[in-house]
């Protein structure tokens, strides 16, 4: 096959060699952007070491190679078939299979503000009123001026304030959201999550993909997650095949076509830009983009600054150290997760048992997400 | 000018090393403008600045109009960049949301257009807001330029980057009217094979997004512009190359260094310099290596301690180049010793003479360094200081192959399989690739490359296309010049004095050896083959080291066969396995010592030429001749000629000779392509064989030493000490490789002949 004198040996001897390159380029480039950085390895994070053990040391010792980390999991899992661990439905969208994998966890809906309480602690920020600045937000405040609302009374602010509370009053959460985010920047974000409050708690969809990789690489899980009657449910679109992409990608769209508030860790650069190129790659119509709610920002501006509390800002930790959530007993680190997928993938019979930690890491970081999202309206309504 | 040549001779230190003056006469400028009038706007601006358009800018234009994608191929300084400023200006006018992408081959280049689009924009108040988009670009500065430029600037490696995440550049790119690339001539090799690729991927990513861009490509002379230009863009392109810039007075002057064999070439270079300035004329020199440029300019510097000589280079900062660009041009200065980092387009005005230490390696960069003298139009000398390579040595002999019509082509390849894989992985990960529709863009090579990925795991055949399904970032895998795979990059104290190839870099620096870089010494301390890496430090002795390589060879299947003189020819790929064994130190032909090495085989999977002579030659050629020494002299002149036909460098291209190879039945020829998966050298060769043995069989012919010398057929890096060696029975050999008379360059007397004797087996390169 790799006979050098002929045509497709020596093809196949490039590709194979570009392969190589790829597998170290990861290596090199620091998978750690969203956070899945590989302990010893040039990650962004430099706490990713401690990090990365803290992830199930019993299950996966750090200091195996990927490849073997991987033949361990396969050895562990490939028995077991994904429907007998979870409730398993086959459908097919846009010509692709997807797997529908479903679970009912049993979360207490969060206690949202509701939307007088959410507006009031909106408009107590006078920067969002434009032209407004942190020394003159501070001079107002001392004159008196508690809210939006206290400063449209006053004839300089009138009409930049008035912009502001227009918004409240036609309830365009878009065009709330992104004052907050463009205006005040990191708490911003943190003030935020209050938008969920402002709709319906079911009309809330929490959403994680698992993808081959952190640039534009194959989506081959979208995990949406939604607070019901019966407590929180949670969907996964898993492609069983790398031609699958598209069901999932529009299985995914339905969902968020079907939500007013999205909310994600890290969807802001991660998730949505994510689900929005590979639709345009496949040339699905584009993703509806419902108003969202980045819950990394607020984490990192009201918890990031004491190590002691959160050493860094991945969401595993936050689970752990925040939240007091165990991860579940089969979880692996975030930069294994692709590695998983592809030896699913390249199995000639392809067994989803090695799937099974995937899918559990991907419910648990929604269901993470789900409580992450009460903790920091919690905090918004007492601000420090 | 004249004057200065003349006097030359009452310096002790002459020894007549002028062997050739070219004298190119003062040619006025031709003017003429586009069919149809430009806008007003732009008329006013021209005339504002006092720009009356040369005929090729108006031609440029008047092609554009007429839908066709441009290539400018006029001299140096003729005005190319207002030639395609303008383009891209009426592009910009006539569509408010248009947008234009600059390609220049480095981001220093990218900088220096920058400022005089900055200025073009604010006179046609284009609203462009011109921005260079690379490396160099502040993060925070780049959703801005994404959002508002209409007008970018990068390099090849920029937009390698970028294309993978076209999404956030949408706007621009989807409204990509005009793309211009300058330098055409340096994407050649796998470098330019590369390029040929992204602007593949470039277009398939607008054409989704709606666009449709042309472009204007310009380029030095070169034999086969049209070609190039072809091969680069993926279609045929107009050529402009009548070129109506004026021209001053110019001498061009050959100096032999070997004339004076005390002194080496850049020693009489470092003399010249000194003198030039002593002159009071303003003088660049060019250096083939940062090292270099340092010493000339010190040594010239010493010789006339009450001038100014500064050495420039392309480590320094902005701004200390931008100081002693403005102190050559005010006369603060008045010499400058670079590197070729100022060979391009950087603007530093009229200058008096430039001064070439060493044949830069084509012709079109010859002409590129000495065209920096005279560029207001007033008289001006370059001299070339010829060093002791053949090549060099050659062009003493025949300063016609300089002056002459160009001969040298750019070449790329687009069936390189390591290049063209690369390419179609990143492709794939920016839209999926569909072999039907894209196999016009990417060769018929697509489907092979996409099973290949496929079996690799890479990718992923969908009713759609081919999609990418790895789990890295494809750009990060496929490196533009090629590198990474196992290639050495050669440092001294830190500077990077050159990149070798794996197999080229066991035979040349290897630990203890001596490296030639364009008349440089360097000895080797130590090579890291596994790092990449040769520690090296300068060298001021003259010693030299020969290695002693023992090779093996095996020929594919030929892909194309033809009947050249009496000998058949092949293009074939090969796998060339090589071990060097040992080396020699030697000064002179005086051998120092011999040492063993220690390294592994290196193995070169890539294309190859060879010819093999009809049944019996060997034993005919012995009758006068040694067989083994004719084919290996005529090996090296070949090797020696390959740059002059495919712009490539010395050493892009190995070869081997033996009178007893098993696969071609007999005597072989073989000359293979340096890089692995080939860069169209050979290709081109084999395209135009003729041509190249012509140059070659004058080269060997047009000396008058016996058996061969360094100026010749020996070559510094032959594996075999260069023995044996039999220069005339090269001439009958390279004689009975052409096919037909002589195309009319080397016009060397033939001479035919075999006589007895015997010689045969062995085997030699």
């Amino acid at each position: 096959m790799t006979d050098p004198r002929t045509e497709a040996g020596r093809v196949q001897r490039a590709a194979t060699a570009l392969r190589e390159r790829g597998d170290q380029s990861r290596e090199a480039e620091g998978e750690g952007r969203f956070g899945a950085s590989r302990p010893g390895t040039a990650g962004t994070h430099a706490a990713g070491a401690t990090a990365g053990s803290d992830a199930s040391p019993a299950l996966l010792p750090p200091w195996r190679s990927r490849a073997s980390q991987v033949r361990r999991l396969h050895r562990r899992f490939a028995d077991i078939r994904l429907d007998e661990r979870f409730h398993v439905t086959d459908t097919r969208v846009a010509g692709c299979g997807v797997l529908c994998v479903t679970h009912h966890l049993d979360i207490c809906p969060p206690d949202l503000p509701g939307p007088s309480e959410a507006r009031a602690a909106a408009l107590a920020r006078l920067e969002l009123v434009f032209g407004v600045g942190g020394s003159t937000a501070a001079r107002l405040r001392a004159d008196g001026i508690a809210s939006v609302d206290d400063l449209a009374g006053l004839a300089g602010w009138r009409d930049a304030a008035a912009d502001v509370l227009t918004e409240w009053e036609r309830g365009d959460l878009a065009a709330i959201g992104a004052r907050m985010t463009r205006r005040l920047g990191g708490h911003g974000h943190l003030l935020s999550s209050v938008l969920c409050g402002l709709v319906d708690l079911g009309d809330v969809v929490f959403l994680d993909l698992e993808t081959l990789g952190f640039w534009n690489n194959m989506v081959f899980l979208a995990g949406v997650g939604r607070f019901g009657p019966a407590g929180f449910s949670v969907k996964q679109f898993l492609a069983p095949g790398c031609e699958d992409e598209r069901g999932v990608l529009a299985l995914a769209g339905d969902e968020l076509a079907g939500a007013r508030v999205v909310v994600t860790f890290n969807g802001r650069t991660a998730d949505l830009p994510w689900l929005a190129g590979r639709s345009f790659y496949h040339g699905l119509p584009a993703i509806p983009e419902p108003v969202h709610v980045d819950l990394s920002y607020g984490v990192r501006r009201r918890f990031r600054l004491d190590a002691d509390v959160l050493p860094d800002a991945r969401l595993t930790t936050v689970q752990r150290r925040l939240l007091g959530l165990e991860r579940p007993e089969t979880d692996i680190p975030g930069w294994l997760v692709p590695d998983l997928y592809e030896y699913y993938a390249a199995q000639a019979d392809r067994r989803q048992g090695i799937l099974v930690p995937v899918v559990d890491h991907n419910r648990s970081d929604l269901e993470a997400l789900a409580v992450l999202l009460g903790v920091l309206c919690g905090e918004v309504r007492a601000p420090v | 000018m004249t004057d200065f040549l003349a006097g030359l001779a009452r310096h002790p230190w002459y020894r007549g090393q002028v062997v050739h003056v070219e004298r190119q006469p003062a040619r006025p400028a031709r003017h003429a403008t586009p069919d149809t009038p430009l806008s007003d706007a732009l008329d006013r601006h021209l005339a504002g600045a006092g720009i009356d358009l040369y005929t090729h800018q108006a031609e440029t234009v008047d092609r554009w109009r007429h839908g066709d994608d441009v290539l400018v191929a006029t001299g140096t300084a003729s005005g190319k960049s207002l030639a395609y400023n303008l383009v891209v200006a009426e592009a910009l006018l006539a569509d408010p949301a248009a947008t234009a992408l600059y390609l220049f081959p480095t981001k220093a280049l990218a900088r220096d257009q920058l400022q005089r689009l900055g200025e073009l924009d604010a006179a046609l108040r284009l609203s462009a807001r011109p921005a260079a988009y690379d490396g160099d670009t502040p993060r925070g500065q780049r959703a801005r330029i994404r959002r508002e430029s209409r007008l970018i600037v990068t390099n090849p490696y920029g937009l390698h980057e970028y294309l993978p995440q076209f999404t956030a550049l949408q706007r621009f790119l989807g409204n990509l009217a005009v793309v211009v690339v300058d330098e055409a001539h340096r994407y050649r090799g796998v470098f330019g094979s590369h390029v040929a690729l992204v602007l593949r991927r470039l277009q398939r990513i607008c054409s989704r997004l709606g666009a449709h861009p042309r472009f204007v490509l310009t380029s030095a002379t070169v034999a086969n512009p049209a070609q190039h230009g072809q091969a680069l863009v993926g279609r045929p392109v107009g050529v402009v190359d009548d070129d109506g810039g004026p021209r001053g007075d110019r001498a061009v002057a050959l100096w032999d260094s070997l004339r004076d064999p005390e002194r080496s070439a850049a020693a009489q270079a470092a003399t010249v310099v000194a003198s030039l300035a002593r002159s009071g004329l303003a003088t660049l020199c060019f250096t083939g290596s940062r090292v270099g440029a340092e010493l000339v300019a010190g040594w010239a510097q010493s010789q006339v301690p009450d001038r100014a000589v500064s050495p420039y280079r392309a480590g320094y900062t902005p701004v200390e180049r931008r100081r002693i660009e403005q102190q050559l041009r005010d006369g603060t200065l008045d010499a400058v010793v670079s590197t070729n980092a100022l060979e391009l387009g950087v603007d530093i005005g009229g200058l008096d003479a430039a001064v070439l230490v060493g044949y830069p390696g084509t012709v079109a960069s010859t002409w590129q360094q000495a065209g920096r003298a005279g560029r207001a139009g007033q008289p001006a000398l370059a001299v070339l200081v010829a060093g002791d390579d053949p090549l060099d040595q050659y062009l003493v002999r025949r300063p016609a192959t300089l002056f002459g019509a160009p001969v040298e082509h750019a070449v790329v390849s687009l069936t390189n399989p390591d290049v063209l894989a690369g390419q179609v992985l990143c492709a794939a990960a920016e839209l999926p690739v569909r072999v039907g529709s894209e196999a016009a863009a990417f060769g018929a090579g697509l489907p092979g490359v996409l099973d290949a990925l496929g079996h690799a795991g890479l990718v992923s055949e969908l009713p759609t296309g081919h999609v990418f399904t790895g789990t890295f970032r494809p750009a990060a895998a496929v490196r533009l010049d090629g590198r990474g795979d196992g290639s050495v990059e050669v440092r001294a104290g830190g500077e990077l004095v050159e990149v070798l190839e794996r197999w080229r870099a066991v035979r040349q620096a290897h630990d203890g050896a001596v490296l030639l870089h364009r008349g440089q010494r360097f000895r080797i301390r130590r090579l890291d083959l596994e790092a990449g890496y040769a520690d090296a430090e300068p060298l001021a002795t003259a010693e030299h080291t020969e290695p002693t390589v023992s090779r093996d060879v095996t020929l594919g299947d030929s892909e194309a066969t033809r009947a050249t003189g009496s000998w058949s020819l092949h293009l074939a790929p090969v796998v060339i396995s090589q071990t060097v064994v040992a080396y020699k130190l030697k000064l002179g032909d005086e051998v120092l010592d011999t040492a063993p090495l220690d390294l592994p085989p290196v193995e070169l999977v890539t294309r190859a030429l060879w010819a093999s002579p009809p049944v019996g030659y060997a034993e005919r050629l012995a009758r006068c001749h040694d067989p083994l020494g004719s084919l290996h002299a005529a090996e090296h002149a070949l090797i020696h000629a390959m740059p002059l036909l495919a712009m490539c460098d010395r050493g892009d291209v190995g070869g081997l000779s033996t009178t007893s190879h098993l696969a071609a039945g007999g005597p072989m020829l073989l000359l293979y392509d340096g890089h692995p998966g080939g860069a169209g050298v050979v290709d081109v060769a084999y395209e135009r064989f003729d041509e190249l043995v012509a140059l070659a069989a004058d080269m060997v012919d047009s000396c008058d030493c016996g058996s061969g010398c360094p100026r010749c057929v020996y070559d510094r890096n032959c594996g075999s000490d260069n023995q044996p060696m039999d220069r005339r029975g090269a001439v009958v050999v390279l004689d009975g490789l052409l096919g037909e008379a002589p195309g009319g360059i080397s016009g060397a007397p033939r001479r035919r002949g075999i006589g007895p004797t015997d010689r045969a087996g062995g085997r030699v390169g």
